[in-house]
């Protein structure tokens, strides 16, 4: 007789997690500062935010010490931290006109109001690795002369607000009455309202908002827009005063904003019953520094709007369902744990079925033999 | 005798519409369209009865409305006004616009069987023709698979379908064969109503007879009544006794077939007939 | 750091109204806004909310992975509820309050006192026919499960057999279909008339449904092709030498379904210390 475990094995479980801890160190060496984490490793630290859905670089930071800089995991422990939190209260809609540019393109217009800011971009930078990096060390770093983050502070008009004024660019159809959706606080019901399916796409997995809006820009989808703007800055958080009743800004938050020119379609003013030809818009906004997500939400968010789907990518359910982090890895994941039950079941049916199988063959066979 | 089924005033407008096409007997233009709004008059003002047994015909050239017709009895197609009496519910004479969506289901599963020019529309490809057939007996509450199989092929031997492709599926079927599948479907649950939208469409010239020959032949032993929707006067003069000439959207002429085909009233009637009987 | 049992209590209590309505229409499936816990989704994220949310510091708690109490989904999930709670934790089925499971409902019958809680993957059993959730939201709706007998009905057709092997469908109190999590076949027909409460939680999907006490659960069938359970014919558990109860095949030199052992532990311990 082989081998025969009578239970799983908690103490298997423990010492697989001190092995961890093992690997997480092996090396010895200097523990990782989680400032320096939080510091060095923004662009990272930005995707955890985005995706964890909880502004704290703090947290994320720890988070993606915790796990050998595995960003999925890591920021599943935000999200999960987030869990434990009460919410207390709200914060109020600002304008993002109101952001503290550290940059802001178009690719529509050349000259804009206020001009092009380029701010941080390797957009044009050649990728080349630098080896000289290998020998930093703090003396060596030549850090560039201190910028002014917020180099423009006074609110600064959209690209699309200047097609408005023209008559170009659909309006937002406001509803005053209607609250946001909460994905967090209420259950998801398909067809999901645009502020939901925005809430479902700013925290959607990097990897899988970019090859969804890639699809749609390739031809699986009608989406293929002009980007008005590309705004990142930091925006106020704001909240009502609990006695005034007053806002009051209590934080900032650093956001990448992208507002996309999308195809321009027969539209009726809902008041006048005008019919004109305008610009749709494609909107995206992520927490952090992350351009290519912002865009490819963008693309997104117009393509959820079609009213016919013909292509998955139009496909509210297709799109929002598959394009969560936590919920695709967790699934992928469980396969991994024990399936005996189940599939003792299965083995039941298979080894059932081709039993019937042989009987009706046996019969057939036999009933040859009488002829 | 009291019909099986009244049509009275049936509309549906495909676009915004306006007060004039959405009203009663809007403004005839010289297509399809509504001559003020643009909208598209798929059909209006339609009125007839269906006589238990009977099987009745609507000719018209393509964009006529008659197909419409049909979606809006086999309630898929949702209408823009006027209503459909139905003799045979157990409530009674009832509208059959304004039914729940379970009564709307046991309307399409039961009462009503619905042949269609394409058999993607009336088949599921993805189980086998028999499966298609057993699902109607299915939603209708059978729950004994050998008696299903057993009226399932009784009703394939019934369309000619040779016993051997009874497991198969649709896909690898012939375009007469997926045909009478669609019919078995049609009449596993003995409705009282079949809607036939051009079922012989697609199909090479003998095997459109040797279908019309089927579904003459059914209709005169089961005593079912058929609604036949054809473009090709030739085939609604060999299966209905009655006929409905309709153009843009509207009723034109109508009366038996004999009369029609020998003595049309109206110029498009005329051109109809003139251009397929010589 | 945390608060009892992890969770905000506004989340709890969100989440048992979500348990109460899932009572009150046994088998529908509640939609609710899933929280992210420290156990990743389709890890027991559905069945550990509704054990967090109902959970007080005098329960006795017992959570098993496929009938096993000592298993790694169930060691994990026992760990976090025992870390923020203290709760007093047992492998007793019998004295246990709460019970959460992975895929078994426990060979001992349970009380009208003690509530299971089902971690569930999949919870929509239309999904095997339809893709679409707005399709299979009206097809509950309507009570329109014609595509699913059509699913048996192939079945036997080409297999002669049904083929469903664990999420077996059942119809619950003649209205709603549901979906069984995947309990085995074996399982199923503990769900009709219990004494106890079942709760079932779906986190990543984000639905809750239940199945009340003395509540009709069928098994869908056709007339001359009835559900039947595992066949352990002729079986025993090599440990406890039992021959009534659901059986984990263990692969061994001397061939296939030559040796079973008992899936639910505490049952097998029970008997081998008779």
């Amino acid at each position: 007789m082989g081998y025969v475990g009578v239970k799983g094995g908690k103490d298997a479980i423990l010492n697989a997690e001190e092995l961890v801890e093992y690997y997480r160190c092996r090396k010895g060496g200097t523990p990782l500062k989680v400032s320096q984490i939080e510091d060095q490793m923004r662009l990272l630290i930005d995707k955890i935010i985005s995706e964890g859905s909880l502004y704290s670089p703090r947290v994320s930071a720890i988070a993606l010490k915790q796990t050998e800089g595995d960003p999925m995991e890591a920021s599943y422990l935000v999200r999960a931290f987030r869990s434990t939190v009460p919410r207390t209260c709200f914060s109020i809609p600002v304008k993002s006109e109101e952001m503290f540019l550290i940059r802001r393109i178009s690719s529509s217009f050349q000259n804009i109001p206020w001009g092009q800011v380029i701010g941080p971009s390797r957009d044009y930078a050649q990728r080349l690795i630098r080896f000289e990096l290998e020998d930093e060390t703090e003396f060596s770093v030549d850090p560039p002369k201190k910028h002014d983050e917020s180099e423009l502070d006074e609110p600064v008009e959209k690209v699309v607000d200047y097609l408005r004024k023209q008559g170009l660019m659909q309006n937002p159809q406001k509803d005053p009455e209607q609250k946001p959706y909460d994905i967090t606080r209420q259950p998801i019901t398909f067809p999901l309202d645009r502020s939901a399916r925005l809430q479902r796409l700013t925290r959607g997995e990097d990897g899988a908002v970019l090859a969804f809006g890639y699809a749609s820009l390739r031809g699986w989808g009608s989406v293929h827009p002009t980007i008005a703007e590309v705004r990142v800055g930091y925006l106020p958080v704001k909240i009502l005063h609990p006695y005034w009743k007053t806002p009051v800004t209590v934080g900032k938050v650093m956001v990448t904003e992208v507002e996309s020119i999308c195809s321009f379609s027969k539209t009726t003013d809902p008041t006048t019953g005008e019919e004109s030809y305008m610009f749709t818009l494609g909107y995206g906004l992520v927490f952090g520094h992350n351009e290519r997500k912002a865009i490819a939400m963008s693309i997104l968010d117009r393509a959820l709007c079609a009213e016919h789907p013909t292509s998955p990518i139009e496909d509210q359910e297709f799109v929002l369902y598959h394009i969560d982090n936590m919920e695709s890895q967790g699934f992928i994941s469980h396969l991994k744990l024990p399936h005996y039950v189940s599939f003792q079941s299965a083995l039941d049916r298979i080894r059932s079925i081709a039993a019937k199988r042989n009987e009706t063959a046996t019969d057939a066979s036999e009933e040859k033999e009488h002829v | 005798m009291n019909p099986l089924l009244s049509v009275h005033n049936l509309k549906k407008i495909y676009g915004e519409g306006c007060d004039d096409c959405m009203g009663p007997s809007p403004r005839p233009g010289p297509d399809n369209l509504c001559p003020i709004c643009g909208s598209i008059i798929a059909c209006t003002d339609v009125t007839f009865d269906v006589y238990p047994g009977e099987v009745l015909g609507i000719v018209g050239e393509s964009g006529s409305g008659k197909s419409t017709v049909l979606g809006c009895i086999n309630l898929t197609t949702p209408v823009n006004g006027g209503e459909i009496l139905y003799s045979r519910l157990q409530s009674g004479i009832r509208n059959i616009l304004e039914v729940d969506a379970q009564t709307r289901r046991t309307l399409q599963n039961i009462h009503f069987g619905i042949v269609y020019q394409n058999p993607h529309l009336g088949l599921n490809f993805s189980i086998s023709g028999e499966g298609n057939v057993a699902e109607r007996m299915l939603v209708a509450d059978s729950r004994n698979f050998a008696a299903i199989q057993e009226k399932v092929h009784n009703l394939f031997e019934r369309v000619e379908l040779s016993s051997a492709r009874f497991k198969d599926y649709p896909i690898n079927y012939s375009g007469g064969m997926q045909q009478r599948v669609q019919i078995a479907k049609a009449l596993i649950n003995a409705p009282s109503l079949i809607l036939l939208d051009e079922p012989t469409g697609g199909l090479d010239v003998s095997v459109q007879a040797k279908i019309l020959d089927l579904i003459r032949s059914i209709s005169r032993e089961l005593n079912v009544a058929m609604i036949m929707v054809s473009h090709d006067i030739q085939v609604i003069r060999l299966l209905c006794k009655r006929i409905i000439v309709m153009k843009h959207g509207r009723i034109i002429e109508s009366g038996l077939t004999d009369r029609v085909i020998d003595d049309p009233q109206q110029a498009y009637t005329q051109t109809l007939v003139h251009s397929t009987i010589q | 750091m945390y608060n009892f049992a992890l969770l905000d209590e506004n989340s709890k209590r969100e989440i048992r109204r979500s348990v109460l309505k899932a009572i009150a229409i046994p088998g529908f499936q509640v939609p609710f806004a899933s929280r992210e816990l420290p156990i990743f989704y389709g890890w027991g994220t559905g069945g550990l909310q509704i054990t967090l949310s109902l959970i007080g510091k005098d329960e006795i708690l017992k959570v098993f992975d496929q009938g096993d109490d000592d298993s790694v989904n169930a060691v994990n999930l026992k760990r976090l509820i025992q870390l923020t709670t203290g709760v007093e934790v047992t492998s007793d089925t019998q004295s246990a309050t709460l019970l959460q499971t992975r895929h078994r409902i426990p060979e001992q019958t349970l009380t009208s006192d003690q509530v299971l809680v089902l971690q569930v993957p999949m919870p929509e059993p239309l999904r095997k026919v339809e893709s679409r959730e707005t399709e299979t939201a009206r097809m509950h709706a309507e009570k329109d499960y014609g595509k699913m007998f059509v699913k048996l009905y192939e079945d036997v057709l080409h297999h002669g057999e049904i083929t469903l092997s664990s999420d077996y469908p059942v119809l619950v109190f003649d209205r709603h279909l549901m979906a069984t999590t995947p309990i085995p076949r074996w399982d199923v027909p503990k769900l009709d008339q219990a004494e106890n409460l079942f709760l079932f939680g779906a986190g990543r999907e984000k639905k809750i449904y239940a199945v009340p006490p003395y509540t009709d659960v069928e098994p869908l069938s056709l007339e001359d092709y009835a559900f039947r359970v595992e066949d352990f014919s002729n079986k025993q558990c090599v440990f406890c030498k039992s021959t009534e109860s659901y059986l984990n095949e263990i692969p061994s030199p001397e061939g296939a379904g030559q040796i079973y052992a008992c899936s639910d532990t505490d049952f097998c311990q029970k008997n081998r210390n008779q």
